[in-house]
């Protein structure tokens, strides 16, 4: 019993990163309705700035608040200088485009840091464990789902509550009637983007210490996060969380089972939801 | 309900106690509709009556949330698109849906094409198929595109791209035509010149227009209905239409284009 | 107007020219010219899915490195299996896995068809990295025969050469013939609209599934004709690396034309070798050229072309 719920706070552990990741995505994809795949490498960006940040400052949570805030700039410095510029040209041209960037990220990282795994040590307040159900469980493994769930919490208190989420909420749902209002159209954009990114970049200064950093981070997260948003439907936040706590689930039983093919689970949630509802399980009809 | 009565047997197209409501949104209560073989019959109704969603509900774009259709005696409720095309029934769209990125010639050969059932074939070079260049620019002749063959479908006209869209619908020879609002911005002009087209290129076959333009309607009807807010008002020949009380009340007194 | 009588003449210096690279070019161009070719009829497979089929794929190496693996496990395990026997059965396995994976990706577009086929050739890599057993993992799978062809000897670059320029030109050939026919119309009309294609009577969802079984095939047979080229496969051959390869290829030739593949696979191969000559970090480079060329030639060195005329 006490090994199913240890599984259960893995599993949570990872579909709550996933989500963080996948949120931003989804926000992304619901403004400008391409999807970023450049996202994932501002995943991998925000664990190799920390990992670099931890080397010259020693401290954890000073990258944990810096980081992702870079990661966010440059997102929007992408958005300005890179997407705008193709937008005219249609989706693919986007598409193609984001793809180009997260080539060109993964070599760069690649380049600066080497292939090499690198470890990232889990900060001292949070290297301990705690007992949980009479089974020891590590602290820092709590502190991803907390922590995930708390900025969850956050970013849905300023989508619902405040002024300025109403306005991003709305031109993600319908962008051309925001700028018909007066909304400033473009700030928005770069806004979410900067959203978007700064909140896949917080995803991975966590999980740094959790996975270590490599260069196969971004493709690992991008599969995974892509079974997500099309299982939960392209621009569905909510579709988004349940995918995410499904997959999370999927990956930590399905390891359990059957490690050398976890990835299979994946695929079969997302090809069965596929089949039974092509939109995904919240999506709408495209 | 799901079954057709003995004399039913005989419409052309039969609608029982179709509902439709979208997430909540309810859009139509309980049509029944009658269409007879040859008949020529007009749905009007002020806008958002429901009366596209009927038709996408007929050519199988949505499912009824209740409610069954049927078509020469068959039940067609929820069937795909190009089956009930392939079955004689062909249906042209309020906002003009032609193939922009290919030639007016090329637009009515896909439909003579596919009317000939030649779909998956991978070994004929296809300018050389007997007979399919011939057809495609007699349909051309009757809507009155034939010196406009080689033009760009997305650069013509609007008048001229209606036509191609009535041409796309007619040029599968289905039985039943459905054409919805085939005249939405014409000039008065093109109006006269399209109901005349329409006239010719629908003869012998079941017709059914839906249309704001009551000209047309009464030029082109020999039996309406009117749909007022997701709802049957009143169905009958023109002459009974047009002096009904509660149609006068609800609608026509406003809509006169 | 003066397009008109160049481009014969261009074909035709082109063809004297592709009769004469054996014995003009030095061994090692006379290597890239091969591979261009092979890579052209990869190249050429993608460009159809997205500017014939409208269908943009991120997973196309499944098909190519299926096209290998199942060739070479032919060519390794069944006796005496002939060249042609071989590359063939790369197709037809190839060609299998389109109709499969076709089957469930038809009913998708746009994105969800794109992340889709990423997933699909991530658990097909997946599943060759992990069976060692049969396709040797990470190590790959190398010292398979080389079968002669009809008595040609196949280890000779000039013959292998010809043979890749014939096969490949026949695959082009029908590619091109596809376009021609019915079924390449009925392809170009969902492609116009696919809504009004469905309404007119045409079954989308099999005609897309014929067009992705025929484009597996051809990949699958570039991907023999590789593998066999590079007398060695690994999971290199199969990955996503591979896919983005493709996707370049496309792109910098241009999907708009007939001719972009080559003129893609060309420059890729090229640029690819001359870069990785001097610097370690080349792919980072080739990235940089991508999203330049993405950005201001979206139609690709073949638009760039074309304008100049």
């Amino acid at each position: 019993m006490e090994t199913f719920f240890i599984q259960f706070l893995h599993g949570l552990a990872y579909g709550m990163l996933l989500f963080l990741v996948a949120s931003g995505l989804t926000l992304v994809f619901g403004m400008m309705s391409v999807l970023n795949i450049a996202h994932a490498s501002f995943y991998m960006l925000g664990a190799y700035f920390s990992y670099q940040m931890l080397k010259m400052v020693g401290n954890f949570w000073i990258g944990l608040i810096l980081c992702p805030i870079i990661v966010g700039l440059l997102g929007i410095l992408m958005e300005r200088f890179l997407l705008r510029r193709v937008h005219a040209g249609g989706h693919v041209q986007e598409f193609v485009i984001t793809f180009g960037i997260l080539f060109v990220i993964n070599e760069a990282v690649k380049w600066i840091w080497g292939t090499e795994p690198l470890p990232v040590p889990i900060p001292p307040a949070l290297s301990g464990s705690v007992m949980i159900m009479g089974s020891v469980y590590p602290a820092y493994r709590l502190f991803i789902l907390f922590f995930s769930l708390a900025i969850l919490a956050f970013m849905a208190y300023i989508l619902m509550r405040t002024r300025l989420g109403i306005t991003v909420r709305a031109a993600v749902s319908d962008r051309d009637m925001v700028s018909a209002l007066g909304t400033n159209t473009p700030f928005v954009f770069m806004l979410v983007m900067g959203i978007g990114t700064w909140l896949a970049g917080l995803a991975g200064v966590i999980a740094g210490p959790f996975i270590s950093t490599y260069p196969g981070m971004a493709l690992e997260i991008l599969v995974d996060c892509f079974v997500v948003t099309v299982t939960g439907g392209l621009g569905s936040l909510l579709g988004a969380f349940v995918a995410s706590f499904l997959i999370g689930q999927l990956s930590s039983f399905g390891i359990l089972f059957i490690p050398r093919l976890a990835i299979v689970f994946a695929f079969l949630l997302m090809a069965v939801v596929l089949i039974i509802k092509p939109s995904g399980l919240f999506g709408e009809k495209a | 309900m799901a079954e057709l009565a003995g004399k039913e047997k005989n419409n052309i197209l039969q609608l029982k106690e179709i509902y439709k409501d979208f997430e909540g949104l309810e859009v139509l209560f309980g049509i029944n509709l009658e269409i007879k073989e040859g008949e020529r019959h007009a749905i009007i109704g002020p806008n958002g009556a429901g009366k596209s969603t009927l038709f996408n509900l007929i050519t199988g774009k949505y499912l009824p949330s209740r409610g069954k259709i049927f078509f020469k005696s068959q039940d067609i409720t929820g069937e795909n698109p190009f089956k009930l095309n392939r079955m004689g029934m062909a249906r042209c769209f309020q906002i003009t849906n032609i193939f922009r990125t290919m030639t007016v010639f090329e637009n009515v050969r896909n439909a003579i094409l596919s009317k000939n059932k030649i779909r998956y074939n991978l070994f004929s070079r296809l300018s050389k198929i007997n007979g399919i260049a011939e057809e495609t620019e007699r349909i051309l002749a009757q809507i009155g595109l034939l010196e406009r063959k080689n033009e760009m479908a997305g650069e013509l006209a609007h008048g001229h791209q209606r036509a191609l869209e009535i041409g796309l619908t007619i040029a599968t020879e289905p039985e039943l035509i459905l054409l919805d609002e085939p005249t939405a911005g014409m000039s008065a002009e093109e109006t006269r010149e399209a109901v005349k087209l329409i006239e010719r290129v629908t003869e012998g076959k079941t017709l059914v227009i839906v249309e704001h333009d009551m000209e047309v309607v009464f030029s082109l009807a020999n039996r309406i209905t009117v749909i007022y807010y997701g709802q049957a008002l009143a169905s009958g020949p023109p002459e009974e239409i047009r002096n009904d009380q509660k149609v006068k009340d609800a609608y026509l007194g406003e809509e006169k284009e | 107007m003066k397009n008109r009588t160049l481009y014969p003449v261009v074909g035709i210096v082109f063809v004297i020219l592709a009769i004469l690279f054996p014995y003009i070019l030095p061994k090692f161009q006379l290597r890239m010219v091969t591979e261009i070719i092979i890579l052209t009829l990869f190249a050429m497979t993608w460009k159809m899915m997205l500017h014939e089929g409208g269908m943009f794929s991120f997973g196309h190496a499944a098909y190519f490195g299926l096209g290998a693996y199942a060739s070479v496990l032919g060519w390794l395990h069944i006796k005496g299996l002939s060249f042609m026997s071989g590359v063939l059965l790369g197709g037809l396995v190839a060609g299998l896995m389109g109709f499969i994976l076709g089957a469930f990706l038809v009913r998708l577009s746009g994105t969800y068809f794109a992340l889709l086929t990423l997933a699909f050739n991530q658990l097909i890599w997946a599943i060759v990295w992990k069976w060692r057993a049969v396709t040797g993992g990470d190590d790959g799978l190398g010292k398979f025969p080389k079968p002669d062809l009809l008595g040609i000897y196949m280890k000779a670059p000039a013959n292998f050469y010809y043979v890749s320029l014939i096969i490949v030109g026949i695959c082009l050939f029908i590619c091109w013939y596809f376009t021609q026919t019915p079924l390449g119309n009925v392809v170009k009309s969902i492609k116009s609209n696919e809504e009004r294609a469905k309404f007119i009577g045409f079954n989308v969802n099999i005609s897309k599934l014929i067009l992705l079984t025929i484009l597996g095939f051809f990949a699958g047979i570039s991907g023999a004709l590789y593998a066999q080229f590079q007398e060695f496969i690994a999971t290199s051959t199969i990955d996503l690396g591979m896919s983005t390869n493709v996707l370049f290829m496309a792109f910098i030739g241009g999907t708009g034309y007939f001719w972009g593949p080559i003129i893609g696979a060309g420059i890729f191969t090229y640029l690819s070798e001359y870069l990785s000559s001097f610097t370690d970090r080349w792919e980072f480079i080739f990235g940089i050229i991508f999203i330049i060329i993405v950005m201001f030639a979206p139609q690709g060195i073949t638009g760039i072309l074309k304008k100049k005329k």
